[in-house]
C-alpha cells in the first residue's frame, strides 16, 4: 500500500474508542536516542523536565545541572530540542544561580516546565537563610522567569528551614506541596502567573501525592506501601482496594501517554504511540 | 422579451480535471467547485482561466468516477427540500462503500485529503475507523501495511499490559 500521510492515520484513530487504542498500542517501538550533554565538573545532582509544546510542534529536555564548578549552585540551563537535534546552554536568570532538593521534582503546566529552587543566603548571625523561588521555563521562548510564590513561602518560619516544597499539575493548573513537619497543604495557582490567585486546597498528615490525574474530575493519588488513596474535590480522600497483587508492593515509577511520535516532530511517518518517561522520586 | 435572458442561461458551465494519470474528466462547476484544492486554483482568475484544465497530481482516475458520484449526490441532498429521509442518504452511502477493498478505500482518504474536501474526508475516515474498530492488532496492521518490529516477548508483555483491551474482538 502506498505511504499515509501520519495526520490521516489520526484522523481515523481519533475515531476509534479507548479499547481500541489501548489494544492498538503496541503496534509500534518507535523511541529516539538523546545523546546525553556533557557537563562541566562533577554534577551533584540535577533537576530534569520533559515536555511537548503544540505550537512549535517541538519536544524539549530541560536540565538544571548542579556542579562542583558552579560554587555548589547551577548556573546555567541546558536545553535539547527534539526538532534540532542538539543541546543548548542558557544563562540561569539568577546572577548566583540557585540551589535545589536533591530529589527536585519538575511540573508541566503552560507551556512551561516548573522547579522549585531557592538562594542560601549566609547569614553570618542567624545561621542560613533560604529564599524559595518558582521558576518557569518557558519551553517557547528558551526562558527561566520566575512566578509570584504563594503566601506560605514568604513566611519568616521559612526562611529558616531548607525548602520542601514541591510543585504539581492539578486540572491545568500549577499547584504546590507545602510540607512541614506536621502536616502537608497544596497549594494551587487558579490563575497563572496571578500571585491573587493561589488557593489552599486541603491539608493532610498523610504521604504526599504520588501523582496528580488530570481527568474530568481532576483529582490525584496517594500512595503509601500498600495503601493506595485518591483524593477528588468533592469526596475528599479515600482509599482504593487493590486486589490484584499479592504481597508488599509500592509504585516506582510513573509514564505519560502522548500520540505525537518523536519521529514525526522532523519528518511525518507512520502510525505511532509513544510513552514518555516521568522521573518521579518514591 | 429580450430582457428574459434567465432561461436561456440553463446550461451549467464545466470545469475539466486532469487525474493524476492524465485522463481527462468534465465536471458541472458547482460540484467541481466543492474541492477545495480545484476552488483555490481559480481564486483571481475567475473568468479568464475557466477554460483551463485544472490537474490533480494525486488522484487516480480509477476514484475519480466514484468521487464525482459522492459530491453530485451529496451537493443534490444539501439543496434539496424538504431535506432527503436519512435513509436515502444512509442507503447511497452505504452503496458508495460497497465493494471497496481496503486499500481503494486509503487511495480514496488520500485523494480526499489532496482536494481538500471536510465532507468526504470526514465520511472516508469514519468508514476505515469502522474497518478495524474491535479488530486484532494483526488486522490493523495490515490494513495500514505496517511491519511488526517487535519480538514475540516484547509485544507479549505489552500486550499483558492492556490484557483487558483483547478479549471479545471480532473476526478479523
Amino acid at each position: 500500500m502506498s505511504y499515509i500521510p501520519s495526520d490521516l492515520i489520526e484522523d481515523i484513530l481519533s475515531r476509534l474508542p479507548v479499547k481500541d487504542l489501548c489494544r492498538f498500542s503496541p503496534t509500534t517501538k518507535e523511541c529516539e536516542t538523546i545523546q546525553e550533554e556533557i557537563v562541566q565538573g562533577h554534577v551533584i545532582c540535577e533537576l530534569i523536565g520533559f515536555g511537548y509544546v503544540e505550537s512549535i510542534d517541538d519536544y524539549k529536555i530541560v536540565k538544571l545541572p548542579w556542579t562542583e564548578t558552579g560554587g555548589s549552585r547551577s548556573e546555567e540551563v541546558k536545553v535539547y530540542s527534539l526538532k534540532n537535534r542538539k543541546w543548548k546552554s542558557i544563562t540561569s536568570y539568577f546572577d548566583s544561580g540557585f540551589g535545589f532538593e536533591g530529589h527536585g521534582i519538575s511540573a508541566y503546566v503552560n507551556g512551561a516546565i516548573h522547579f522549585v529552587v531557592y538562594y542560601r543566603e549566609d547569614n553570618k548571625n542567624e545561621g542560613n537563610e533560604y529564599q524559595t523561588v518558582i521558576v518557569a521555563f518557558d519551553l517557547v521562548e528558551d526562558k527561566l522567569k520566575a512566578l509570584p510564590p504563594p503566601d506560605f513561602m514568604l513566611t519568616e518560619a521559612y526562611r529558616y528551614c531548607e525548602p520542601s516544597a514541591e510543585v504539581g499539575h492539578l486540572g491545568g493548573c500549577l499547584c504546590v506541596l507545602n510540607q512541614t513537619d506536621s502536616r502537608i497543604e497544596l497549594w494551587i495557582m487558579k490563575e497563572y502567573g496571578v500571585a491573587a490567585s493561589w488557593t489552599k486546597l486541603f491539608i493532610t498528615d498523610e504521604l504526599p501525592p504520588l501523582c496528580y490525574l488530570n481527568n474530568n474530575q481532576t483529582h490525584l493519588v496517594i500512595v503509601q506501601p500498600n495503601k493506595l488513596m485518591v483524593w477528588d474535590s468533592e469526596d475528599g480522600l479515600k482509599q482504593v482496594e487493590v486486589t490484584c497483587i499479592d504481597g508488599h508492593w509500592k509504585i516506582e515509577n510513573l509514564y505519560m501517554e502522548s500520540l505525537v511520535s518523536p519521529n514525526s516532530i522532523i519528518m511525518p511517518s507512520s502510525t505511532k504511540k509513544m510513552k514518555r518517561q516521568k522521573t518521579n522520586s518514591c | 422579451m429580450a430582457s428574459s435572458s434567465s432561461s436561456s442561461s440553463t446550461q451549467v458551465k464545466k470545469i475539466t480535471l486532469k487525474a493524476a494519470d492524465g485522463k481527462h474528466f468534465e465536471v458541472e462547476e458547482p460540484v467541481a467547485m466543492e474541492m477545495e484544492t480545484v476552488k483555490s486554483f481559480f481564486v483571481g482568475n475567475e473568468d479568464a482561466m475557466k477554460d483551463m484544465v485544472v490537474p490533480l497530481l494525486n488522484v487516480s482516475s480509477e476514484h475519480m468516477p466514484a468521487i464525482l458520484d459522492f459530491y453530485r449526490n451529496h451537493s443534490e441532498f444539501r439543496k434539496r427540500t424538504p431535506p432527503p429521509p436519512a435513509e436515502e442518504v444512509k442507503a447511497f452511502n452505504e452503496a458508495f462503500l460497497e465493494n471497496k477493498s481496503d486499500e481503494q478505500l486509503m487511495e480514496m482518504i488520500m485523494a480526499a485529503n489532496f482536494l481538500n474536501t471536510k465532507e468526504l474526508l470526514n465520511f472516508l475516515t469514519e468508514a476505515a475507523a469502522n474497518r478495524i474498530k474491535n479488530k486484532s492488532v494483526e488486522y490493523v496492521r495490515a490494513f495500514f501495511g505496517i511491519e511488526n518490529d517487535f519480538t514475540p516477548e516484547e509485544e507479549a508483555r505489552i500486550r499483558a499490559e492492556n490484557e483487558w483491551a483483547f478479549d471479545g474482538l471480532d473476526e478479523d
